[in-house]
């Protein structure tokens, strides 16, 4: 009886939130930063433009940091989760940035490199609907882990070609191997 | 005065310096793995006054320092001893520079060199090759990564091209 007493709530308060879908991207703002507030890492808030900005150690031995942006993006409709892998490359290097880029971006299911060729940056963004995280508040934690996760493998790939040197194909071929060896660790653990 | 032999602190006994000495010292903006450890002289065992006078991660004992120097270093010479505490400001320095803007941030050794080249205010050609090497050093004994395309397997005749 509770339960579905319980249920009865939960789809009340959805048809509510369903009726003033329209406050969503206020609403998720302010998700998004109770959310970082609550975690106690150290960020930064830009109020006007609606992003939350901090920086994660993205190696078991806390030597590498990536800028992490959070935005509640209202025009597009999206909450976005964007990490700088690379904030002023070698311009002689674009050619093989696009080749590994584009690699990557046939590859992964969800995210998108973006490489601006003018300032030579190369971003990963990840993105969904705002209308995920008004109704379902938790999605956040999901997006900012899910997209975390991703860009350890994509920094890891452009750390290769940026720092190493190396030939995209055999960046791509041993990012491969990489992803294979985890899921296989994974469903081992499974 | 105690005349005991103990294992090499440094190397464990190998007599040489490897990776995981050098990460485990902490010394990964100073060293390069060699055949030959400088604290025990590749003896693999020290005296114990010599362990309990120099820590073995002491930077300034390495296989390539001038003798003279180190005679100076033992007898405490104050010059050389300013001279290396102001090294291992300058070493630490750049390698964190390297570790944030190089590594963290991705900007080009280029955009690197000339923005620690006006931070320090001298000239890029005077801090190129410090920087170099320090990039190679961080390459090996931090970044550490292995390729492993050399066993890559090429079937031609499936190949699409």
């Amino acid at each position: 009886m509770i339960k579905i007493f319980q249920g009865v709530k939960e789809d009340i308060k959805k048809y509510q939130q369903l009726r003033s879908v329209h406050n969503r991207v206020s609403e998720v703002w302010l998700s998004l930063k109770r959310y970082y507030e609550q975690s106690g890492c150290n960020y930064g808030t830009y109020e006007s433009m609606k992003f939350i900005e901090t920086t994660y150690a993205i190696n078991e031995k806390h030597q590498i940091y990536k800028k992490f942006q959070y935005h509640v993006d209202e025009k597009a409709d999206l909450l976005k989760s964007l990490v700088w892998i690379s904030e002023g490359f070698d311009s002689d290097k674009v050619k093989n940035i696009l080749i590994l880029s584009s690699h990557l971006n046939t590859l992964m299911n969800a995210g998108l490199v973006r490489v601006d060729t003018k300032n030579c940056t190369i971003s990963m963004e990840m993105g969904i609907s705002l209308l995920v995280p008004y109704l379902y508040e938790d999605e956040i934690h999901t997006l900012c882990v899910k997209h975390f996760n991703l860009s350890k493998d994509i920094v890891w790939a452009f750390n290769r070609l940026l720092i190493f040197d190396e030939d995209p194909v055999f960046i791509i071929v041993d990012l491969m191997r990489k992803v294979d060896k985890q899921q296989n660790k994974t469903q081992k653990q499974n | 005065m105690n005349n005991k032999i103990i294992d090499c602190p440094r190397c464990l006994g190998k007599g040489f310096v490897n990776n995981e000495d050098i990460k485990r010292l902490r010394r990964e903006f100073f060293w390069i793995e060699g055949p030959h450890c400088a604290f025990c002289d590749g003896k693999k065992h020290v005296k114990y006054d010599f362990a309990n006078r120099f820590n073995a991660d002491d930077w300034y004992i390495t296989s390539d320092l001038d003798k003279d120097k180190f005679k100076r270093y033992l007898n405490e010479d104050e010059e050389i001893l300013n001279e290396i505490i102001s090294t291992e400001q300058y070493i630490y320095f750049i390698g964190n520079y390297i570790m944030k803007h190089h590594v963290s941030r991705g900007l080009s050794k280029e955009k690197v060199i000339a923005s620690l080249a006006r931070e320090l205010q001298i000239e890029i050609a005077d801090i190129r090759e410090n920087v170099d090497g320090m990039i190679e050093q961080i390459k090996t004994n931090i970044l550490n990564v292995k390729s492993s395309v050399k066993d890559l397997d090429i079937n031609i005749e499936n190949s699409p091209f």
